[in-house]
């Protein structure tokens, strides 16, 4: 049943973000999930009565300026695409937040990614059968290639977080938004905007200082 | 945030260089599955695959690969 909670959101997450990226540029999309933190934060403070020290919320100010920043550049609301992008943010923040209970319960890292991984499969099986469409081969191969580099990528991070401490770890992760501007550059002719960077700065500073004195 | 943030570092130890390394890899490996899950939503490349049908298969391959390294370590509840 643990498994079962943490693979739902964790699908939810990766559905939305999917979802998302057919929409507005890869960097954009990744660098709002980046601001998760931020609305767990606030989230946290609203509803669970956590305590708003001043860095919170400086780190709370940034994190929405710079989610504001990327979402709204032209000033308007926030689009449909940008909203969704939140919405994963949030669920895979729910998953993290789930990994760190199952990991305090002594389950292994390796279980967690494989039941985490089935349990996930049979969640969306259902959802997918309706609208399935049989995958050329190449396409099948890019979905192999698809699942493969994010097991790899999960196993580096498990390996980085044996060699150190989360908190040392956790701001190198925000060079994925670095590489997925990058990506979008070169694969999907992406060109990222001033306050795109802008935003990314913004979000990375509150994440930081939510990591440093966030608790 | 701890004083002491590195667990395994002796003297001159290259652990934490690793382990900014390690992360830097798998951050450049997650921009590659949101790019590689942009192309296959692109339209013309192929039969229109949904967001869910993605999400399912590569939860699919993900448990398939790493049900051989769950058999090496051995530790099914």
């Amino acid at each position: 049943m643990k498994y079962a909670f943490r693979a739902s959101t964790g699908a939810a997450g990766i559905a939305l973000m999917f979802l998302a990226i057919t929409h507005i540029p890869l960097a954009n999309a990744v660098a709002i999930s980046f601001s998760s933190p931020f609305f767990t934060m606030v989230l946290s403070i609203l509803f669970l009565g956590e305590s708003a020290n001043r860095y919170r919320l400086l780190a709370a100010v940034l994190g929405f300026v710079g989610v504001a920043a990327i979402a709204a550049p032209d000033a308007s609301i926030f689009g449909l695409a940008s909203l969704i992008a939140v919405a994963a943010a949030l669920c895979m923040e729910a998953e993290v937040t789930m990994v760190k209970w199952l990991t305090n319960l002594g389950d292994h890292a390796i279980v967690m990614l494989f039941f985490g991984n089935m349990f996930s499969a049979l969640l969306t099986l259902v959802p997918a059968l309706p609208a399935w469409v049989w995958p050329e081969p190449i396409q099948w191969l890019i979905l192999a290639a698809l699942a493969l580099v994010v097991i790899v990528g999960q196993r580096l991070v498990l390996h980085a977080m044996a060699l150190a401490d989360a908190n040392f770890v956790a701001p190198f992760m925000y060079s994925t938004m670095l590489f997925s501007t990058l990506v979008g550059v070169l694969l999907f002719d992406e060109v990222p905007s001033l306050t795109l960077f802008f935003g990314m700065a913004l979000i990375f500073a509150s994440g930081l200082l939510l990591a440093r004195f966030g608790h | 945030m701890n004083d002491r943030p590195f667990r395994r570092v002796g003297p001159g130890s290259a652990a934490p260089l690793w382990a900014a390394l390690y992360v830097v890899m798998a951050s450049a490996l997650f921009a590659a599955m949101n790019a590689l899950a942009k192309y296959l939503l692109l339209p013309g490349t192929g039969p229109e695959i949904g967001v869910l049908q993605i999400t399912f298969v590569r939860y699919v391959f993900g448990t398939l690969f790493l049900l051989p390294v769950l058999s090496r370590i051995r530790c099914i509840p």
